[in-house]
């Protein structure tokens, strides 16, 4: 399995695990190489160098596929993406309001620099100063990039312009933006005290400058009723899901930064159609599965956990993660879950059942990213040893299987 | 020939065949031992190579395989380091560090708090009001450039946590406070001075233990006062952080004495949140849960 990451060092790596190779396996393989190094050491003659130890898992194989330590180039979003010419590549926005096409194999494809990040923003707002700017989404399609900000700036530009083909002004505190995976103009944006709301990049239209849009957004949710002291319901949408493949009446599922989750349908009405608490502690991140009705969320502690879309129950959770998850994957077939975050690590669990712990690769940075490359297949040992008996067929010598004609002298009898 | 004395059936006669057994094992051990002995004093290398390999397994050298122990000469983790938050201090800017408790704290947790100032070069102490919340006290250190905020929390009238935040935007760490022993109730204790001590941190070996290891190094004054004659300890031993404070002394080129001046506590790292103190919004780096203990022998700094 093939995983690429980003970090805050903005780096982006490349991360292969080997699906044989166990974990516990690899484990008391590296215990023995480090107690046997450990030894040697002790045995050393005073003139012999320390033999380097390979302080890495079995089965797992890092590289850097761009980029230098930089903390002013920490990579905040990034996406997989389809560059004209067919190379896949990433998107990937910067801290410092770069933004980067870089192709798997590392090449510089495309970047471009947001003018308004060189000024610092000092703005009050909700009872706080918001001092940076940073990207709260990015997405590419139809030779576009799509960015949104925290201060609710949407960027609408094609990859040959240094002018936007629309800008946007959406309310302030924007916290995530996400698009449709099936039709990516569609994208939705929440915040702190910013409900959802679903706009088109396409045909949304814009007025002169940066400001707000003229045209209505295609879904714009309504806060839940008043609590049962009668007090309004805080807002602080946190990540967003869409949930089915229409993209003129979308169905959503977002995550609140107060341990809800909440589902939304354009063609019911515009409060949620289910108001779940679910967590324990806010929850800053949510995937859907693409082969079930489930979500994965994850909370700013290291707890992921599964739930039932239909039911609102808790029906399992990943353990074993000690820092902050920043984002999840699943594999084509969904039926295991890679998550990454602030703990450096990679981690491959069970999407279901036990939920058990399948792999792990140590990346020596806080990962901000991950996108999980399906289209690297590996193979398993059955597989394997199918083309190896497919192989040795093909390479026996036809002749030897021709039935060999019988001598007259044995026929005439 | 060998046997097993528990497959006699008999309890007194298994009694006597076990006690005889364990005799001659003894035996056999004491003689094989006499005649190493012997061998060792003929041929000292045999000796040397007998301590070299013959280590016996201790929980720390049987420690669980962890990735993130940063071996030697890791560039990646070097530049990281260059950059990170304590790249000012280690850049030369000199520590302001402000303490104070959590509000109506008692005798025992201010005598702490006053001892950890004698500990620390320019260490201011605040006493904590009822007017003002943390996360505005945070907002009063950064307007006034300090570069550290100490707050050790009280229970039951007794220190019990320590909260490391490193301003402006750093990192937040939690710690345990256990084990505190004040200067004087150490017999023979030495006095402190107000010299800047020289700082050991010892076996911080993960990514984790050096970014825990570089927020009390920045605590700190980077240049020492050597004439002062004193060393404060960050000694990290599977996963305990014990503190020590020492005066030494050279009696010849190869002799140092020792006095400890206190004060003597342990520390446990409960959380590390990236960002300033916020408990329940913000992003934890690593955060202790009951399902990281695997093993006995799993260890994170």
């Amino acid at each position: 399995m093939r995983f690429y990451t980003g970090d805050e060092s903005g780096l982006i790596k490349g991360v292969d695990i080997d699906a044989n190779v166990s974990l516990l396996e690899a484990q008391s393989q590296a215990a023995k190489r480090v107690r046997a190094a450990a030894k040697a050491k002790a045995t050393l003659k005073p003139n012999e160098q320390a033999p380097t130890i390979d302080t890495s898992l079995a089965g797992v194989n890092l590289w850097t596929v761009n980029g230098k330590v930089s903390r002013e180039n920490s990579i905040d979003q990034m996406c997989a993406t389809e560059w004209p010419t067919g190379n896949q590549a990433f998107a990937v926005g910067r801290k410092n309001g770069r933004l980067d096409i870089i192709a798997y194999d590392g090449e510089e494809l495309f970047t471009y620099t947001d003018p308004t990040f060189s000024t610092k923003p000092n703005i009050k707002y909700n009872g706080k100063l918001i001092t940076e700017r940073r990207f709260v989404g990015l997405s590419t399609f139809n030779e576009h990039f799509l960015t949104c900000t925290n201060l609710g700036e949407i960027r609408y530009q094609s990859f040959n312009s240094n002018e936007a083909t629309k800008l946007i002004k959406l309310p302030l505190d924007a916290f995530r933006m996400r698009t449709h995976e099936k039709q990516p103009n569609v994208f939705a944006v929440g915040g702190r005290e910013q409900e959802l709301s679903i706009w088109d990049a396409e045909t949304v239209q814009a007025g002169t400058g940066l400001a707000k849009p003229k045209s209505d957004p295609i879904f714009k949710a309504k806060n839940v009723p008043h609590d049962y002291l009668s007090l309004r319901v805080p807002v602080w949408v946190t990540d967003m899901q869409f949930t089915s493949d229409d993209a003129t009446n979308p169905t959503v599922a977002i995550s609140t930064g107060y341990k809800q989750i909440r589902l939304y349908d354009a063609r019911a009405q515009q409060r949620p159609v289910q108001d779940w608490e679910v967590s324990k502690h806010p929850i800053y991140h949510l995937l859907k599965s693409h082969k079930r009705p489930e979500l994965f969320f994850a909370d700013n502690m290291g707890n992921v956990q599964q739930m039932d879309m239909r039911t609102g129950q808790v029906t399992g959770a990943l353990k074993g993660i000690s820092g902050a998850v920043k984002s999840m994957a699943l594999n084509e077939d969904g039926s295991k879950i890679a998550v990454a975050g602030l703990d450096r690590y990679v981690r491959v669990y069970e999407a279901s059942g036990m939920h058990l712990p399948l792999h792990r690769a140590y990346t020596k940075q806080r990962l901000t990213s991950m996108v999980w490359d399906w289209s690297h297949k590996d193979f398993s040992t059955h597989e394997i040893e199918e083309q190896e008996a497919e192989d040795i067929w093909e390479n026996m010598d036809k002749e030897a299987l021709k039935p060999k004609k019988k001598r007259k002298s044995q026929l005439a009898h | 020939m060998s046997f097993s004395a528990s497959e006699i059936k008999n309890k007194a006669k298994r009694g006597e065949i076990y006690e005889k057994q364990r005799i001659a094992k003894g035996k056999a051990k004491r003689q094989r031992r006499q005649e190493l002995k012997k061998e060792e004093q003929d041929n000292p290398e045999l000796r040397e190579a007998r301590l070299r390999e013959n280590v016996p397994k201790t929980q720390e050298n049987t420690r669980e395989f962890d990735e993130a122990v940063i071996g030697e000469a890791d560039e990646e983790v070097a530049q990281d380091e260059e950059e990170d938050e304590f790249a000012s201090y280690f850049n030369g800017q000199a520590p302001k560090v402000l303490i104070t408790t959590t509000p109506n704290a008692g005798k025992k947790t201010t005598s702490f708090v006053k001892e950890l100032v004698s500990v620390v070069p320019n260490l201011e102490y605040v006493k904590r009001g009822k007017k003002f919340e943390l996360q505005q006290i945070i907002e009063f250190c950064k307007r006034r450039e300090y570069t550290d905020l100490v707050v050790v929390t009280e229970d039951h009238k007794e220190p019990t946590h320590v909260t490391l935040i490193h301003l402006p935007e750093g990192p937040t760490a939690h710690f345990r406070l256990t084990r505190i022993t004040g200067g004087k109730e150490i017999s023979g204790h030495a006095r402190a001075t107000s010299h800047f001590p020289e700082l050991i941190l010892n076996q911080f070996s993960t990514r984790l233990g050096h970014t825990v290891g570089r927020m009390f190094a920045s605590l700190f004054p980077q240049v020492p006062e050597f004439q002062g004659r004193q060393v404060v300890t960050f000694h990290n031993q599977r996963d305990f952080i014990f503190f020590r404070r020492h005066r030494y002394v050279f009696r010849n080129s190869k002799r140092v004495d020792l006095q400890e001046i206190g004060p003597r506590f342990t520390l446990r790292l409960r959380w590390l949140q990236k960002g300033l103190y916020d408990p329940v919004n913000g992003e934890y780096e690593w955060a202790y849960k009951a399902d990281l203990e695997t093993s006995r022998r799993r260890v994170f700094l």
